[in-house]
């Protein structure tokens, strides 16, 4: 067994009264494409700023992010700089909130290449151009100088992974980064990921609500609700044998082409406020399945079988399909 | 056969509208024509009593001005609706207002459609009142019922927009459109912004509400998963034109229409096996500049010489279905 790339572990994070997360804790390794999926409001998009230290200074960040033998959360907001961007890319849901409006696509990427690589003039232009060619921008040359306005949806989204690929980083984190695209574009941009996955051989963090998008491009899945790791594991085996009854009822509120036109199976209620999470499980109010030994304490995170955790009582019975549907 | 076509409610005909757009004053001066968006280019459906009629389509394909022309927040230049053996068009005064209780749109972010101001009972009262529907004294009831019918408690009536979650907010939304017992329902995107759990109670209301009250609903959405779940038929739309439409068990099994066919490969799904294959190539066309013959064809991977000069019409190719594509047929 390698040591992972990354390790987030115990992650927690407050922000005045709330604690948008609770214990958030995965592995990424190398060469991996690791989804993140929950609802809004569970703290996955949240993670991937708190690993970078994005987050603004009224919140307060707890545990550990272990990265090339280092603790991020422990590292000057100027160490911290150098493996932001350079180390560690990342693309956002609204590029057009994180591209620079007044600047040209080719001013953005040759800074970002000056900064982290010290790379300068023509050699820096010939790089940016060879960027927006690798994400599939057509004549890329002449759109160094174009604007992001002058850009589609999809054009702006390639060009915001090339900047996040300029400094060659070796991870590669995503924030919905299809979920303002149309269905066709949505399925360029993922194929692109895929495929620089593979060329450049860098890990991916993908954080989507899009149970479908984790289906169709990541090899392991993290599932959160309200700020914690409900369970985690091989993508195929989760989406196949759930051991967490939040997983089970996500999976089952989704329309099935066999049973068009029929009652979809919700799960019921709401996500839980987070200025008043429940004692024990945070799903526990809506789960079909709670115990009450479910609504004592939270339940940790255990082994549920090959490479897979969840934090689930029930968990050994789901996976052994032994609980009757609701 | 289509079970509703004996009853048709709504038919659009040739609807067309495209919007100008202006390239400063010298443009205007110079007198040359000024280049425009063509949303609309001669749409032409009909929707029965209780039916489900879904709108797909990328965005710029028009479906949000369809919905928009429909109720008559946007004029069109050519076309016309007839609703219930009227022509919409023609409509004004108390015949017009009658039509607007008749066809309900609802949004896709009631966070912006309802009044942050106003409670919940308000905003559903204000909607009774406006077109008359109960007596003052029955209003409170009838709000209260409302909220039953959309599954929200009564306690909701006190409450404001902001105290409720999103998918509440879209139950209060429909609880508004309904409270003038409409006959149909234009629903734009009305669970996109909805996490799945949710989606799925919305889904599963508006299904009950169609079977209770005979709702026809226009469902428009990008999200071909639940447009198979709630459709009876579906219309495919790409840059203001329908390119096929038929019942939704039809065309999901077997699309006639190339751009259907890649939008249906796009759909993530769980459990189908990866392709690396990218369902569709290329983007829309700037529907200020659209390509000669089928508008479809640059992105076409079965675009032949003919595709460029020749627009294929729509035309019948198997019962119930229709599609605009030289190869289909």
């Amino acid at each position: 067994m390698t040591a992972p790339l990354l390790s987030v572990q115990d992650l927690m994070v407050r922000i005045g009264p709330l604690r948008p997360i609770s214990c958030i804790g995965f592995d990424v390794a190398a060469g991996e494409m690791l989804g993140i999926a929950g609802e809004s409001g569970s703290g996955k998009s949240l993670t991937l700023r708190a690993i970078l230290g994005l987050l603004p200074s009224s919140a307060s960040v707890e545990g550990r992010v272990l990265w090339a033998g280092q603790d991020l959360l422990q590292l000057s907001p100027r160490a911290l700089a150098g493996v932001r961007g350079r180390e560690i890319g990342m693309v956002f849901q609204e590029p057009m909130m994180a591209l620079n409006p007044v600047l040209p696509i080719g001013l953005q990427i040759t800074e970002s290449l000056r900064a982290h690589l010290g790379l300068r003039g023509a050699a820096a232009r010939t790089r940016a151009a060879e960027l927006l060619d690798r994400v599939g921008i057509p004549a890329a040359r002449e759109r160094l100088g174009s604007f992001p306005h002058e850009f589609s949806g999809g054009m702006r989204q390639r060009a915001m992974i090339a900047i996040a690929l300029a400094a060659e980083p070796k991870l590669l984190l995503a924030d919905e980064p299809t979920t303002a695209l149309d269905v066709t574009i949505q399925d360029q941009i993922l194929k692109l990921l895929l495929r620089l996955r593979d060329e450049l051989a860098m890990s991916v963090v993908l954080v989507t609500h899009d149970l479908g998008v984790i289906a169709e491009t990541c090899d392991r899945v993290v599932i959160v609700y309200a700020g914690r790791v409900q369970e985690s594991g091989p993508v195929a085996e989760i989406f196949a044998r759930p051991a967490h009854a939040y997983t089970e009822g996500l999976l089952r509120s989704l329309p099935d082409p066999r049973r068009a036109r029929q009652r979809l199976v919700p799960i019921a209620g709401s996500p839980p406020d987070p200025t008043e999470l429940p004692a024990g499980c945070p799903f526990a109010p809506r789960c079909p399945a709670a115990i009450p030994a479910c609504l004592a304490t939270v339940p940790p995170l255990a082994p549920a079988g090959p490479r897979r955790v969840s934090a689930c009582l029930r968990a050994g019975e789901l996976t052994a399909r032994a609980l009757a549907p609701a | 056969m289509n079970a509703f076509a004996a009853t048709k409610l709504l038919a659009a005909e040739n609807l067309t509208r495209a919007f100008p757009i202006r390239h400063g004053l010298a443009a205007l001066l110079s007198g040359g024509h000024s280049p425009a968006i063509r949303a609309l280019n001669g749409v032409s459906f009909s929707i029965g009593a209780g039916e489900t009629l879904a709108v797909v389509g990328e965005s710029g394909c028009g479906k949000s001005t369809l919905a928009r022309a429909l109720v008559r927040l946007i004029a069109l230049d050519a076309g016309r609706i007839i609703f219930d053996g009227e022509e919409v068009g023609a409509l004004a005064g108390a015949a017009l207002r009658r039509y607007h209780r008749r066809a309900q749109l609802v949004f896709q972010d009631p966070y912006s459609s309802l009044n942050p101001r106003m409670t919940v009972g308000e905003t559903l009262a204000e909607a009774l009142t406006v077109h008359r529907m109960v007596s003052p004294a029955g209003r409170a009831a009838r709000v209260a019922e409302l909220l039953g019918e959309v599954g929200l408690p009564a306690v909701a009536a006190a409450r404001l927009p902001h105290a409720l979650s999103g998918g509440q907010r879209q139950r209060v939304a429909l609880a508004r459109a309904l409270s003038v017992r409409p006959e149909i329902l234009i629903a734009d995107e009305i669970v996109s912004a909805l996490d799945v759990s949710v989606q799925a109670q919305i889904v599963n209301l508006l299904i009950d509400l169609q079977e209770r009250l005979g709702l026809a609903i226009l469902f428009i959405s990008h999200d071909l998963r639940i447009v198979r779940h709630i459709a009876h038929r579906v219309i495919v739309m790409y840059l203001g034109r329908i390119v096929e439409s038929g019942p939704a068990d039809a065309i999901f099994a077997e699309p006639m229409h190339p751009y259907t066919a890649a939008l249906l490969r796009a759909v993530p799904q769980i459990g189908a096996g990866r392709s690396k294959a990218i369902a569709l190539g290329g983007e829309l066309q700037s529907p200020l500049d659209l390509p000669s013959g089928c508008a479809f064809h640059p992105r076409c991977p079965h675009a032949m010489p003919r595709c460029r000069t020749e627009r294929p019409e729509l035309r019948p190719i198997a019962s119930g279905r229709l599609a605009a594509c030289h190869l289909s047929g």
